[in-house]
């Protein structure tokens, strides 16, 4: 009875089906989304649910490089305090804290070695368009590079050479840190933080005024804890500090003509452990100028940007002033070609404050660097895209450089592309590599600059493939194979062994994988792992003096690995990321895994609290080889957040 | 751990991973948008001096929507027509167009097109805050995770579009008198 129950069941269904008209196109309807919601009544689609991964920026990136953008929402849904930390967030970098003012953070490897004066010197990092990269040693300043993290658009992470377009030093990747418009942040913003190893408050007031135009102002304030020593005793890093900016925006996004001027002021105090206070104070301004035409859009920048560093115990005190000018034009030359092309200038004057153990000369100078480029972008068919670039770019020291660029992208449908590229970026002298005079004793030379000194280069060669195969997933892998020529060594100078100069022969190449991925499992539970591997073989070059051996080019773990995970639950928010970082090599720091969390509650639109713990796995765990390094504590606070 | 062990943790993973896929029932944001822009036509009426065929629906500047639209129009009839999805970049790519999408970034840069669209009996269609101020008869919103849509009859008026009452009850707003015009408030104070 059953049997016929159930064979009767099978030959009604069996009829349907083929008197379907066109039984085949139904089921393939069935699985396709598309054609699900073409047929739905407009009720129906209005309350369909999307998924907010189809717009994740990774996804819609055209850009045919290995690029991570961290979102707004990512970093607000992290909790993190600075942009060091929301640079943990992208899956293409590492990130190691040194201690509560000091990080070292690299794309690519070339991370710092400290105690061979090497700083992460190879990737470029800028705030709205404003370098943040320091020409007198090479690197930056990660206690000085501020902003107010609510404001904070997005921070596209590239790893790779990016010289073309961005110029010298964004030699193994580009950081862009990109505030929102004043347009987008009116009303009144409170952030208070309150912790073991941190008390900070913002507040940030925007609106609107004339036909379109907006502005906010903001100051924001912090205490830092201090890290430890081996011992558990105070690393002697306490710090704090003060920050006030504003922008004003005229023109609303639609207008032909748009103006920007922005400006911040920041004014530290930083523990020196037994050398008592130092501190650095640092302000900038900007203004662009933005104008979209019939067939081209321009743009004019220019800032300037003052620092005062106190003297720290291991360096020398000093003051920067750049002033740039910027000028970019993008345009259609027919159907089929997109055109950008610019010019730029800028001056760093420094003055440094020289030491009976350090000193520079000259202790004073204006350093100039002029750029010139052009980019074309060809469509060559509706899949395949061809990218030309190249830059001439001139610095005081070693004169013009040659920065080309070659991508090629192919993009067989919309949710894939593969991209191949080739380019070559370098790393310009700086005073340190070229002025240097370095006396152990106060009064011999024992260490110089070598006034020759030729730029670090890199002839970069990348394979990348993204895609988003199903709405609720998106990935992307990228494999490099850098080249690298002039390394910075340390040789005898001629006529002697003493004093040491610096010099560039060390060569070889590093390859690597980047991967990751954004997997929405359900509506409410967001997965995102990434993963990234480097080698290096470097080798030094005939004639050189092998002093200090090959890791002083940098101590970088040839491993990371990180697990997002982001949760909603209503008005509950439960978001982590696991990370793994390998071993440095030399000096040695072993390996580790840790673990950060925030849960929050929106009590309604206007407040939401939080509770955000990182570095939860260990009571400490050291980044950075000790003793040069401190150990990085467990850290837990609570934050409101009220918006009106 | 064997080989073989490996390679059926790896399948049951596999198979765990695709299970979810499958269960995630959500729909992409431009799948939700092109679904929108199709339907949409069913709900206008274009003045009689419009080209009746091909029905000709066109984006600028969002290739993700616009993919979405490829796909969808070939299988797809507007009044017993034809769809035809065009990319339009240009004024001159105007002509027989209907429905006029413009994406989420473009706004700002596509004002020469928008400009045109506006003298032209074309529905036109935004993805932006500014949508309607700007002209838009149609303007995109993201709510929670739904996408919804304000109409302003004030344009469709000048479009020259009917909009039938149905689209205007789906709407989560609709604009119906003239904004205040900014030189008689404050130039003319009465």
């Amino acid at each position: 009875m059953i049997d016929s129950w159930y064979l009767k069941l099978l030959a009604v269904a069996m009829t349907g089906l083929l008197a379907a008209p066109a039984s085949s196109q139904l089921l393939a309807d069935a699985s396709d989304p598309l054609t699900q919601l073409s047929r739905m009544s407009l009720e129906e689609l209005a309350r369909v649910e999307v998924t907010s991964v189809s717009k994740s920026a990774q996804s819609l990136s055209s850009a045919p490089a290995s690029i991570y953008v961290i979102t707004h929402e990512e970093i607000q849904r992290s909790g993190v305090l600075s942009i060091p930390e929301a640079l943990r967030l992208a899956p293409n970098l590492q990130v190691e804290q040194i201690n509560s003012q000091e990080y070292q953070i690299a794309a690519r490897g070339f991370g710092s070695h400290l105690e061979f004066q090497n700083f992460s010197n190879k990737i470029l990092i800028l705030i709205d368009g404003r370098s943040v990269y320091n020409p007198l040693f090479s690197g930056v300043a990660y206690d000085a590079l501020d902003v107010v993290m609510d404001d904070i658009d997005r921070i596209e992470v590239i790893s790779g050479p990016g010289a073309t377009l961005w110029g010298a030093n964004a030699m193994n990747g580009v950081i862009n840190i990109i505030t929102r418009k004043a347009q987008e942040t009116t009303g009144a913003l409170v952030r208070a933080t309150g912790g073991d190893q941190e008390s900070a408050i913002t507040a940030r007031y925007g609106g609107e005024f004339g036909d379109g135009d907006a502005f906010r102002v903001y100051a924001k304030a912090f205490d830092r804890a201090p890290t430890e020593i081996e011992s558990g005793e105070s690393g002697g890093d306490r710090w704090h500090k003060v920050q006030t900016g504003f922008r004003v925006d005229l023109g609303d996004p639609d207008d032909t003509n748009r103006f920007t001027i922005q400006g911040d002021y920041q004014d530290a105090t930083e523990n020196a452990g037994a050398f008592g206070e130092v501190g650095f104070r640092q302000h900038d301004l900007l203004g662009r100028w933005e104008h979209d035409g019939q067939r081209a859009d321009t743009r004019l920048q220019l800032f300037i940007d003052g620092t005062d560093r106190e003297q720290p115990p291991s360096g020398v005190g000093f003051s920067l002033d750049t002033y740039d000018i910027d000028f970019q034009q993008s345009l259609d030359l027919g159907e089929r070609h997109r055109v950008v092309w610019g010019l730029g200038r800028r001056y760093n004057d420094y003055d440094i404050e020289n030491t009976p153990t350090l000193a520079f000369d000259p202790e004073h100078r204006t350093l100039e660097l002029t750029n010139v480029f052009a980019q074309d972008t060809m469509v060559l068919t509706d899949e395949l895209k061809l990218t030309l670039g190249l830059k001439f770019e001139q610095n005081s020291y070693s004169g013009w450089s040659t920065l080309p660029d070659l991508r090629f992208s192919w993009s067989p449908d919309d949710s894939s592309l593969v991209w191949a590229s080739a380019a070559r970026a370098i790393r310009s002298p700086t005073p340190l590599d070229t002025d240097v005079h370095e006396r152990a004793d106060g009064v011999n030379d024992f260490l110089i600059g070598d006034p020759n000194f030729q730029p670090e280069a890199v002839n970069a060669f990348e394979l990348g493939y993204r895609a988003q195969p199903h709405p609720s997933i998106s990935w992307s892998l990228s494999s490099f194979y850098n080249d690298y020529e002039h390394l910075r060594t340390i040789e005898p100078a001629p006529g002697g062994f003493i004093p040491l100069r610096w010099g560039n022969l060390m060569e070889g190449n590093t390859y690597g994988v980047e991967v990751w991925a954004n997997w929405q499992v359900t509506k409410w539970w967001r997965l995102s792992p990434g993963f990234r591997s480097l080698h290096k073989r470097l080798h030094f070059s005939e004639g050189a003096s092998q002093l200090l051996g090959l890791e002083q080019a940098g101590n970088d773990p040839s491993k990371r690995a990180t697990l997002k995970s982001s949760m909603d639950f209503g008005r509950w928010t439960l978001d982590a990321i696991l990370r793994y970082v390998g071993k440095l090599p030399s000096p040695e720091n072993p390996s580790y895994t840790e673990l950060g969390a925030r849960v929050a509650w929106r009590a309604s639109d206007a407040l939401e609290l939080s509770i955000v713990g990182a570095n939860l796995l260990d009571e400490r765990h050291s980044e950075y080889a000790l003793p040069t390094a401190r150990e990085i504590r467990r850290s837990i606070y609570a934050e409101l957040r009220w918006t009106f | 751990m064997g080989k073989a062990r490996i390679g059926a943790l790896l399948i049951v993973f596999a198979c765990s991973f695709v299970a979810a896929v499958a269960r995630a029932e959500t729909f992409s944001v431009d799948a939700v948008k092109a679904a929108f822009l199709y339907r949409f036509a069913s709900y206008v009426e274009w003045p009689a001096d419009s080209p009746a065929s091909p029905f000709v629906i066109a984006v600028a500047g969002d290739e993700d929507v616009a993919g979405q639209l490829e796909t969808l129009v070939p299988r797809m009839l507007v009044n017993h027509q034809p769809v035809q999805l065009r990319r339009v970049v240009r004024t001159a790519d105007l002509d027989g167009v209907h429905i006029l999408y413009i994406g989420p970034d473009a706004l700002g840069r596509s004002r020469t097109l928008r400009n045109a669209a506006l003298e032209r009996p074309i529905l036109l269609v935004t993805d932006d805050v500014r949508g309607l101020d700007a002209g838009a008869v149609i303007n995109f919103v993201e709510a929670n995770r739904n996408v919804r849509f304000e109409i302003s009859l004030i344009a469709a008026d000048r479009a020259r579009l009917k909009i039938d009452s149905a689209l205007l009850s789906v709407a989560a707003r609709v604009e119906r008198r003239p904004p205040a015009i900014r030189s008689v408030d404050e130039g003319n104070p009465q």
